[in-house]
């Protein structure tokens, strides 16, 4: 199919965006934290894979490539964004909305951080995007490549372009401050 | 991290599942590509037929190659006319075919100078399609000017077979050696040992051939033109499978090396 655009045949990205448009949508929702930031660094993936297609390895996978698009898009967005983040919730006790906004509350003083989980669903989903964000960038990629999208080590370090051992390293530092992450907003005991 | 700390894990994440993605969002995107990619400057498709694809390599195959192999056979021609009132001019024919398939294996040992096939082999193109393509092209050539050659001596003589015995079939002898050869040494020093094998081969071929040819007038004659064609069709699989393998190893110097482009 990716030769066959090549040689003109436009009406195949139609195709091509309904096979891999949940896939990079997926990452870039969980590498983000944001619906409305993910759906925009999506179109940019897809545009900036319109424009780069003639360099595609035709013995690399098309969808790693396409990630490895993605990733370089959102760390793009960030930089491009800095400043402008919101600060931590864990740090404040504010409250977020699904969209990353600030709703004027502030979190029940007693279930943070004492093992109980005060939270209800929709909260619990909010309090793991902030988790998540509070990984560094490169931990975060390998944590959403490995649990959301399903990829092996090695697998991500083709993605990220790293060695396979700096990849696994990643993921390890990762899942273990992420591991501590949860018990400290009492997603989960402590001894696991 | 125990495998159940693992687990844990993706039980907690999975509380965390991906929204609906908007239609709207979706039909938006296809309608930005598709304006982006008609308004594409220079998208337009190009002819990657393997006949178009054999064409534009001919260019790179340097020039020196043809200008040699063309004198080369220029002399074994005039050669043959020179001596054709003298005793066997097929004998100082055989030597033509060691020449021209080290001629056409020159051209790739280029790449295996210094190394470079390694960052050739990094570049966009895929080297293993150049380095075949090449070869075919040179090959096809001097087969063509092979069989027009038999099939000349054919109409003059009668036996083609003895041509293909002495002129063929030391060409792709040749060329099976010569490609084993470079896949053993892929660097600098390949081109010396391809000379050396060339000359040995040039020294050899006669003495060997005139005794098969003896041994065939005398005893089997009529099992002459089987004989040809078998060990034709031997020499020629042992030159497909030398290229198959040399181009098979050029695919990257390390595992795990990153290929990247020059745009």
């Amino acid at each position: 199919m990716i030769r066959q655009i090549r040689q003109g045949r436009t009406e195949l990205l139609d195709p091509l965006i309904d096979r891999y448009y949940q896939d990079i949508f997926r990452f870039c929702y969980y590498r983000t934290g944001q619906e409305q930031t993910a759906y925009d660094c999506a179109q940019e993936t897809f545009l900036r894979m319109l424009r780069f297609l003639g360099s595609c390895e035709e013995t690399r996978r098309f969808k790693s490539w396409l990630l490895s698009i993605a990733l370089n898009v959102c760390r793009d967005y960030y930089r491009a964004a800095s400043g402008k983040e919101v600060p931590l919730a864990e740090e404040k006790g504010e409250e977020y909305d699904a969209d990353g906004c600030f709703t004027g509350q502030y979190m029940p003083e007693s279930g943070r951080g004492n093992g109980e989980k005060p939270y209800g669903q929709a909260e619990d989903r909010q309090v793991i995007r902030q988790c998540l964000m509070r990984l560094p960038e490169f931990q975060r990629e390998a944590i959403v490549l490995y649990f959301y999208s399903g990829y092996k080590v090695r697998e991500i370090a083709g993605i990220t372009g790293v060695a396979l051992p700096t990849a696994k390293s990643r993921l390890r530092q990762g899942m273990e401050k992420l591991k501590k992450i949860f018990e400290e907003e009492g997603l989960h005991e402590a001894d696991w | 991290m125990k495998r159940t700390g693992e687990k844990e894990l993706r039980r907690i994440l999975a509380q965390n599942p991906l929204p609906e993605t908007k239609r709207e969002e979706i039909v938006r995107l296809k309608q930005e590509i598709r304006m982006r990619a008609d308004t594409m400057p220079g998208y337009s498709p190009p002819d990657n037929s393997l006949f178009m694809m054999l064409l534009r390599q001919i260019p790179y195959i340097t020039a020196w190659v043809w200008t040699v192999q063309m004198g080369t056979v220029i002399f074994f021609a005039l050669l043959y006319r020179d001596v054709f009132e003298s005793r066997e001019p097929l004998l100082l024919m055989s030597l033509a075919g060691p020449v021209l398939a080290l001629l056409l294996v020159v051209d790739l040992v280029r790449s295996f100078g210094c190394n470079m096939w390694e960052m050739e082999a990094a570049c966009r193109h895929d080297l293993r399609q150049l380095t075949a393509m090449r070869m075919c092209i040179v090959g096809a050539a001097d087969m063509a000017v092979l069989a027009a050659g038999s099939a000349f001596y054919g109409r003059k003589e009668g036996n083609i077979w003895e041509f293909a015995l002495f002129v063929v079939l030391p060409f792709l002898m040749s060329s099976s050696v010569y490609l084993w050869e470079l896949k053993l040494f892929p660097n600098k020093c390949g081109g010396y040992v391809l000379a050396v094998t060339g000359i040995v081969l040039m020294l050899v071929c006669m003495p060997v051939l005139r005794m098969i040819h003896g041994r065939m007038l005398t005893f089997c004659l009529n099992l002459a033109p089987r004989f040809t064609v078998l060990a034709l069709a031997f020499f020629g699989i042992m030159t497909i499978c030398a290229a198959v393998r040399l181009c098979g190893g050029l695919k990257s110097g390390k595992r795990g090396m990153e290929k990247w482009s020059l745009e």
